[in-house]
């Protein structure tokens, strides 16, 4: 095969240059894009809170390109290409140190060759860079950010001895989940008050009917079945189940039984399964189900 | 002849005058001599015979009416020469035989006395018994063949030689016991007993004694084989007899007596591999017929048998089902549901349902209450849980059997999710015209909305019965039509609750019409029988009905339906109609049918009959109880006490009172309303209902925390006491006894913290000492870690020889990274303290004091030995003490590095009273509370170690520490009441305590046993296997032990 024909199989990007090109699908369930865009507009860091699977990830996609895209219409492609916010996203581990977020050397022959981490690639292009789950990453990297979140708004590289101030449209926005994580993992306050913070619950019945409809192509009776199971298990959060079943579970439910996979085992493979582990819950999470599907 | 009598007694010349004429009515006179001839010939035999003569002639007129002269003679002969042996022998002969006689042939006599004369011995009490015998002859005989006389005779004769009371006890019982015994039990009954006596005489008495009620216990086709195979048993090895007959009978006579000869089959196929398994099946027959049936059982038995040829005692545990696999065989094979073992699975679902804390109780539970529900098969809800039988057995399969209680769950919860109890009485309706507002006068006093509601109507019982109806009916169509999935199963038991429903013409037109709206609430109907008179009426309800079962219908248009359901149904008479019930369509209503005439006051043209009292409807099994009224007024009585701390001002006693006496939904017999003691105790059981704090849930729970000092929990709590059960290891059965023992875990007592104190400052400088050790075990924080594929900078070190490696040809190391790694020191300890009795025991003293006999001839001396001596016995220090000292000062070496730890304390008495002492929790911090408790450590009982260790295991695993140790502290091996077969087998304890620790290691738990036992290696060695143990020599030197020996386990 040609090099030709590999680069077409897939898709590589620099980090820095992954842009958002086309729409994602976000359904607001409030004011956050405007809350977002304010912030953006202002460069105020933004902290997203809410349990897993509720569109935490979505919505910075969504504002990416929504921010990204030209107010005026221009009609030349390789114009648009230009155009648009970089993405840069950081899964967090607990691992991940500064030294990661931020570069470090690399022996190449003979010398060693500095590599920059995400974070400095994402100040210096001007990128939206989304920490995400931050609470997970050591402390050290917490620490780093907060001269990025102030006014100063520069990134300080200790083993270069440098100080790299961030470009105009470069915006940190991080997200961690309230719910599981135990004390010790919670964020410091030093840390919390550098941003303003958007919650996200989970959607209405209504709204989630449309998102599941959208997003796995299944009808409306059938995804507004699955916003129904997803609101009765959510019951059970903290009697049972750490945390409530998410959007993007009943998405995947959804869409196994777009193919054709019967309700029921769909539920049980996506929803039960993933949820627990606990013999008990997970039968009376079955038992929901088989009460709502037939 | 006179004279001679004479001679003997003026008593015998009476008599004989007496019968003198019977004698001749009956004899010639030459006949006349020779019995005069007899009478005196017997007396002539001995110095007291003429008593038995007295006797003869006494018994003699009514003899003679029974038998011919010739026979007559014989009998008297027979007599005789039972007067040569006893004069009182023969007495009893003569006394009974006119009661006797009729019973036997002429022949029989001479058989008769033959028998009796039996257990004549030449002694007394030999011959008393005799005569006793013979006075009980014709009560016997009236039962007994002459030949089952004999060998009854043999029997007491056999019970005789051991012991005479029991023979005369046993001769007295015969009144009882034969005449209560079908006829063919006998002979084998008797040749039993017999047989029995051989071996222990008092379990052959015991077992007369008791005969009849046995055998009446058994089908009597089956009679003849269990008394058979008792035999067989007796046989074999007389000691089981009396539990096969006993305890055997006992539940034979608990199962059906078709099944006898089944399971009767089954014990005898176990019989040769174990008689002792034998009976335990025997035993657990009716357990087993009740939960599985005879084929399970048969199932069931064969599973048995597999295992108690592989293993003779897990085989007898298994029969006795007192081991986990019999009791898991037992349940696959069952087909019953019990709430216990799907509780969490229905809370859970009930949760989901309804977002609220939805707790599934038994219906026992809120029976016994005493707040106005009585049933405990019916379901229901209080507001805040939802009651469910206890157990389901109506199908043949556990999960129709599951269905039904997901079914009578999803009700409930319907209830509470459609909001049947929010019933608002300001808030309008959404399908009819409202009402309520113009019919409801000023009416202000009432309490709660439904009983505002209900005041509307003159007859509170008939609106209370169709709001039930009309409301379940609203509930059943939302949960079937938001519910796709259980609306099969629901339909299901819907017609099921139907077909059990009495037919309408059977009832009363009101009642009937009640009947038809429940009817209706279970099911559509299209077409229905029913007086063509009333076909409007009736066409009317089923259209208001129908408008009920939508999908916007709320509580309040259930109430508006019954308003217009009343009108139509308070001015039909309750009356059997008879004759032209005639089929009557219902198609979908028109809306003319819905526009009747509220204001018709009875039809007139109604045939006149006789007005019944009107009674409820039978109620729907699955729906069980639904009582608004009260749920209304107890959930306004909770959110009083909770936001008040107390009674409001509004709810006056009275007015409660009032409610209660007016309310449809409290029996009237359950509650003598007359009865003021009974009105008293029922509203004090309502008001503590009301103040006691709903069973915290975890979001509950996680409240109470963050508020701190809510006011609903400013009250102390009684001593809380919560129990946990847990199986207990057979070492004999290699299996379970599941849920053996109950651990009883309660906070300790709470003394003075002065032995906390004290203690610290009697061993300053050991705690000192210790505090320091302990504190060079706190770790690095911080610890650079090198040579790694990557970090956070080049380890110059690695980079430089990584090239040199390349330099010089070799393939370098790629591992030239350095990173700082976080260390945490991650520790949860329990310390388990043995308070048994045994840990009172003194300690010796280092210090010998004098023996005595040197302070030979020093009084003084002597003197003051003596008072140390008393002293000493007070003041001596206890083991215990020496333990309770090494936790005081461990204490303070785990509070400076910071390990999570708990103190627990065990003592009990037998397997369902293991207590189980908090000192300190491993949640809760240390504390002037937890040195108070130190302080009440104290000897107690015995030592269930197994229980303990399980329960002490479970905390720790609630914990996600890393290293978890679990340290046990005794002072010798583990014993308890029940703890093994007899109280000298000591290696029942010992495998249990074993296995426990087993478990705790399973868990990733590393157990410690530390003895201060002397003789502690010998079980220890076999108890910790290859965990770890220490014996203490030195009981003083524990203080020094434990903290080094925990740094060692820490480390």
């Amino acid at each position: 095969m040609s090099a030709e024909g590999l680069r077409t199989l897939y898709k590589e990007h620099m980090i820095e240059e992954y842009v958002v090109r086309e729409e994602p699908y976000y359904l607001p369930l409030g004011d956050e894009v405007e809350v977002f865009e304010a912030a953006y507009a202002q460069k105020i860091p933004v902290l997203l809170k809410g349990p897993t699977g509720s569109g935490k990830t979505r919505f910075v996609e969504y504002m990416a390109y929504r921010l990204g895209r030209p107010l005026t219409i221009v009609k030349t492609r390789s114009k648009e290409e230009k155009g648009g916010i970089p993405l840069v996203t950081v899964a967090c581990h607990e691992d991940l140190s500064a030294t990661d977020l931020v570069g470090r050397y690399l022996l190449e022959g003979e010398s060693t060759k500095w590599i920059d981490g995400p974070l400095t690639r994402a100040v210096k292009s001007g990128a939206i860079c989304y920490l995400d789950e931050i609470v997970e990453a050591r402390k050290d990297t917490t620490v780093l950010i907060h001269p990025l979140t102030d006014h100063r708004r520069i990134l300080p590289v200790e083993k270069k001895g440098q100080v790299i101030e961030a470009s105009g449209n470069f915006l940190l926005v991080i997200s961690y989940n309230p719910g599981y994580q135990s004390a010790l993992k919670d964020l410091k306050h030093s840390t919390r008050q550098r941003f303003i913070a958007i919650e996200f619950g989970y959607p209405s019945r209504e709204a989630e009917k449309e998102i599941i409809a959208h997003e796995s192509g299944i009808s409306p009776e059938l995804s507004w079945e699955l916003a129904k199971l997803g609101e009765k298990v959510r019951n059970l959060k903290e009697h049972g189940l750490e945390e409530g079943v998410s959007t993007r579970l009943l998405i995947y439910a959804g869409r196994l039984i777009q193919e054709g996979i019967p309700p029921r085992r769909a539920c049980q493979v996506a929803i039960v399964w993933s949820l627990t582990d606990d013999a008990e819950v997970q039968r009376s999470i079955e038992e929901v189900v088989s009460t709502i599907f037939e | 002849m006179e004279g001679e009598l004479r001679q003997f007694s003026p008593a015998i010349l009476a008599q004989f005058q007496k019968a003198l004429p019977a004698a001749m009515e009956h004899l010639s006179p030459d006949e006349l001599e020779q019995w005069a001839e007899r009478g005196l010939a017997i007396a002539r035999l001995s110095s007291r015979a003429w008593e038995a003569a007295l006797e003869y002639f006494k018994a003699s007129p009514k003899v003679l009416q029974k038998l011919p002269f010739a026979d007559f003679l014989c009998w008297a002969q027979i007599g005789e020469g039972l007067s040569q042996q006893s004069s009182a022998l023969s007495s009893a002969y003569f006394r009974a035989s006119p009661a006797t006689l009729p019973f036997l042939s002429p022949a029989q006599i001479g058989d008769w006395a033959r028998i009796g004369k039996m257990l004549y011995r030449e002694t007394w009490r030999s011959s008393s018994l005799c005569s006793q015998l013979f006075e009980s002859s014709p009560k016997l005989l009236r039962y007994l063949s002459l030949e089952e006389a004999e060998r009854f005779v043999c029997f007491l004769q056999s019970i005789n030689e051991k012991s005479y009371d029991f023979a005369v006890e046993c001769l007295a019982l015969t009144d009882e016991v034969f005449p209560a015994m079908e006829k063919g039990d006998r002979k084998p009954f008797l040749e039993l007993a017999l047989l029995l006596t051989e071996t222990n005489p008092r379990d052959a008495k015991a077992y007369f004694a008791s005969g009849a009620k046995i055998l009446s216990r058994i089908g009597s086709g089956q009679r003849g084989r269990f008394l058979s195979l008792a035999q067989a048993i007796a046989s074999l090895d007389g000691s089981h007899t009396p539990s096969f007959l006993f305890e055997g009978s006992q539940a034979l006579g608990k199962v059906d007596e078709g099944f006898h000869g089944r399971l009767l089959d089954l014990f005898e196929q176990l019989m040769p591999l174990s008689m002792v398994a034998a009976i335990e099946f025997l035993k657990s027959s009716p357990t087993l017929m009740a939960r599985i049936g005879i084929s399970g059982t048969e199932s069931w038995f064969e599973e048995g048998k597999r295992t108690l040829r592989r293993r003779e005692e897990a085989g007898k545990a298994f029969f006795r089902l007192e081991s986990s696999k019999g009791e898991e065989v037992l349940e696959r094979l069952s087909s019953r549901v019990e709430l216990d073992q799907v509780r969490e699975v229905l809370r859970m679902y009930s949760r989901a349902l309804t977002g609220r804390n939805a707790h599934i109780l038994s219906t026992e539970n809120l029976k016994q209450k005493g707040i106005g529900w009585t049933s405990v098969e019916r379901p229901s809800t209080e507001g805040s849980s939802v009651y469910l039988p206890p157990l389901i057995d109506r199908y043949h399969t556990k999960e129709q059997n599951f269905t039904w209680y997901k079914v009578m769950a999803t009700h409930q919860a319907g209830h509470l999710e459609f909001g049947s109890f929010d019933f608002c009485f300001q808030k309008g309706a959404t399908l009819f015209p409202n009402l309520r507002f113009e019919l409801a006068g000023q009416g202000g006093d009432s309490i709660t909305d439904v009983e505002r509601f209900f005041d509307l109507f003159h007859d509170r019982r008939l609106a209370a019965d169709i709001f039930t109806a009309v409301e379940d009916a609203r509930v059943d169509h939302l949960l079937k039509g938001e519910y796709a999935g259980i609306r099969a199963a629901y339909e299901r038991i819907q017609r099921e609750a139907l077909e059990r429903r009495p037919p309408l013409p059977t009832l009363p037109l009101r009642e009937a019409f009640v009947e038809f709206l429940v009817q209706l609430s279970l099911n559509d109907i299209d077409q229905i029988s029913f007086p063509a008179l009333l076909e409007e009426e009736l066409r009317y309800v089923a259209g208001i009905m129908s408008m009920v079962k939508s999908p916007q219908a709320t509580v309040e248009d259930s109430a508006e339906a019954t308003i217009r359901l009343y009108a139509v149904l308070s001015h039909i008479d309750n009356q059997i109609h008879d004759g032209d019930w005639q089929t009557v369509r219902l198609g979908p209503p028109s809306p003319d049918e819905l526009r009747l005439s509220l204001e018709g006051d009875g039809r007139g043209d109604m045939p006149q009959g006789e007005e019944l009292p009107y009674s409820s409807p039978e109620p729907v099994e699955f729906r069980g109880d639904f009582k608004p009224e009260l749920v209304q007024l107890l959930m306004k009585l909770r959110e009083d006490y909770s936001q008040k701390g107390g009674p409001a001002s509004p709810l006056s006693p009275e007015a409660l009172k009032e409610l209660i006496e007016k309310s449809a939904e409290i029996e009237i017999t359950d509650l003598g309303v007359g009865d003021l003691s009974a009105m008293g105790l029922f509203l004090s059981n309502l008001l503590d209902e009301a103040q006691k704090p709903l069973p915290a849930t975890a979001d509950q729970e996680r409240k109470r925390d963050t508020s701190g000092k809510s006011k609903l929990y400013e009250t102390p709590l009684e001593e809380e006491e919560r129990s946990f059960l847990y199986d207990e290891w057979d070492f004999r059965a290699n299996d379970y006894k599941p849920r053996w023992c109950r651990v009883r875990e309660k906070a300790l007592a709470e003394g003075t913290p002065d032995f906390f104190e004290n203690t610290l400052k009697e061993h300053s400088r050991l705690a000192a000492r210790i505090k320091r050790q302990f504190e060079t075990l706190i770790p690095e924080l911080f610890k650079k870690i090198k040579r790694l594929h990557d970090g956070e900078d080049f380890d110059i070190d690695a980079v430089i020889e990584s090239m040199v490696e390349k330099k010089a040809g070799v393939t370098p190391s790629e591992k030239i990274y350095w990173r700082r790694n976080k260390i945490e020191r991650d520790v949860s300890v329990v310390f388990l303290l043995d308070m048994s009795a045994s840990t009172s025991e003194a300690i010796e003293e280092v210090r010998r004091s004098p023996e005595p006999w040197e302070l030979y001839g020093d009084l003084r001396g002597y003197i003051s030995w003596l008072r140390t001596q008393h002293d000493e016995v007070s003041k001596a220090k206890q083991i215990i003490d020496v333990e309770k000292e090494s936790l005081v000062l461990l204490i303070g070496a785990l509070e400076t590095i910071g390990d999570r730890y708990g103190i627990y304390g065990f003592s009990g008495y037998g397997r369902d009273n293991v207590e189980f002492y908090v000192i300190k929790d491993v949640a809760e911090d240390f504390s002037e509370r937890v040195k108070r408790r130190i302080d009440k450590v104290t000897p107690l009982h015995a030592t269930r170690m197994g229980p303990a260790i399980r329960h002490a295991t479970s905390k720790l695993d609630a914990q996600d520490s890393k290293t978890k140790i679990l340290i046990l502290i005794s002072d010798g091996r583990p014993q308890d009441h029940g703890y093994g077969r007899d109280s000298m087998e000591k290696d029942y304890a010992i495998n249990d305590t074993k296995m426990a620790l087993l478990e705790a290691k399973r868990k990733d738990i590393i157990p410690f046993c530390l003895t201060v036992d002397k003789a502690g290696h010998d079980y220890l060695k076999k108890m910790c296997h290859d965990i770890g143990y220490e014996v203490v020599w030195n009981i003083q030197s524990l203080p020094q032990r434990l903290p080094s020996l925990y740094r060692r386990l820490t480390a």
